[in-house]
């Protein structure tokens, strides 16, 4: 899947394991008890997402963008997050354990 | 209900090198593109467009920037296209149309619509084609490109809001920093364009 576009939807308790999402768009999404592992979300746009219980382990989310995002219980662990950026988020309970977030901007 | 067939075909190409996205446009079966901000021209970009038997006929700079010049040479040596900028200052001998003010042009089979952005620079402008809006650096998803002070910035908001969204909320914004957005998205979740700001 190339450039999805799921903006300002509800997506609870989904899987998208393993997919290709890059240059999609998901801003504004409510994402519930859902998991992108694996994914390669590359260039994707999370702003504004509200996201809980979600799992990003072994993602790819490289110049992707979690602008004004709140993210409550959400794993980036083993996430590639170069050029990702996460300004003006909220993060409550998020792990970017064996992630590269030095090189993510906050 | 089936969704209508998209007329129009477009490639992203993220360049790793530069970190920006050049987009290939073109008439869906038709073999004319349009290049929007061509950034870095190598093997696997000229690949897509010969696996998609395609030929530049039209190159459109959404800003000049220096490090373009080496893509807009390396493109002329192998293509006979013509600029569309806001500019006549470009490192190509091609024919430049220099854009002066909002304008329709006619472009690879399907009208495009230039929209000035004078308080990002006199030579920025935002190109608008069907249901897609092309904002090169200047607007980006959930954030807006440099300015030059304050004033320009609240301008500029001030212009995105006069000129983008009065278009149809589905319109997507394609632009070459950073991810795609829609401009509902963007309407509804930049803190650049809330009323109470």
């Amino acid at each position: 899947m190339e450039c999805v576009f799921a903006d300002l939807a509800t997506v609870q308790e989904c899987r998208f394991d393993d997919a290709l999402v890059f240059e999609s768009v998901f801003a504004g999404t409510h994402l519930r008890d859902s998991a992108f592992i694996g994914v390669t979300a590359d260039q994707c746009n999370f702003n504004g997402v509200e996201a809980q219980n979600t799992d990003f382990s072994d993602a790819s989310l490289r110049q992707s963008r979690f602008l004004n995002a709140r993210l409550t219980a959400v794993s980036f662990i083993n996430c590639d997050l170069k050029n990702t950026l996460f300004q003006f988020s909220s993060r409550d309970q998020v792990s970017f354990k064996h992630s590269n977030y030095e090189e993510a901007c906050f | 209900m089936a969704l209508p067939e998209p007329n129009l075909h477009v490639i992203p190409y993220f360049s790793p090198e530069s970190e920006t996205t050049t987009y290939i446009v073109s008439r869906r079966g038709g073999s004319l593109a349009m290049l929007i901000d061509p950034v870095h021209v190598n093997r696997d970009f000229l690949h897509i467009l010969i696996q998609h038997e395609l030929t530049v006929h039209t190159v459109c700079i959404t800003h000049p920037e220096s490090y373009m010049r080496h893509a807009l040479r390396t493109l002329q040596k192998i293509f006979d296209f013509r600029v569309i900028a806001g500019t006549m200052e470009l490192p190509v001998s091609n024919p430049v149309r220099q854009l002066s003010g909002e304008e329709t042009i006619d472009c690879c089979d399907f009208e495009m619509r230039a929209i000035p952005v004078l308080p990002h620079s006199r030579s920025s402008y935002l190109y608008h084609v069907e249901s897609l809006v092309f904002t090169g650096s200047i607007v980006h998803a959930g954030t807006l490109g440099d300015t030059a002070n304050a004033f320009s910035e609240a301008l500029l908001v001030a212009t995105v809001k006069d000129y983008l969204f009065p278009l149809p909320e589905g319109t997507l914004m394609l632009p070459s920093v950073g991810p795609p957005s829609t401009l509902k998205a963007e309407q509804t979740l930049s803190p650049y364009y809330r009323e109470e700001l």
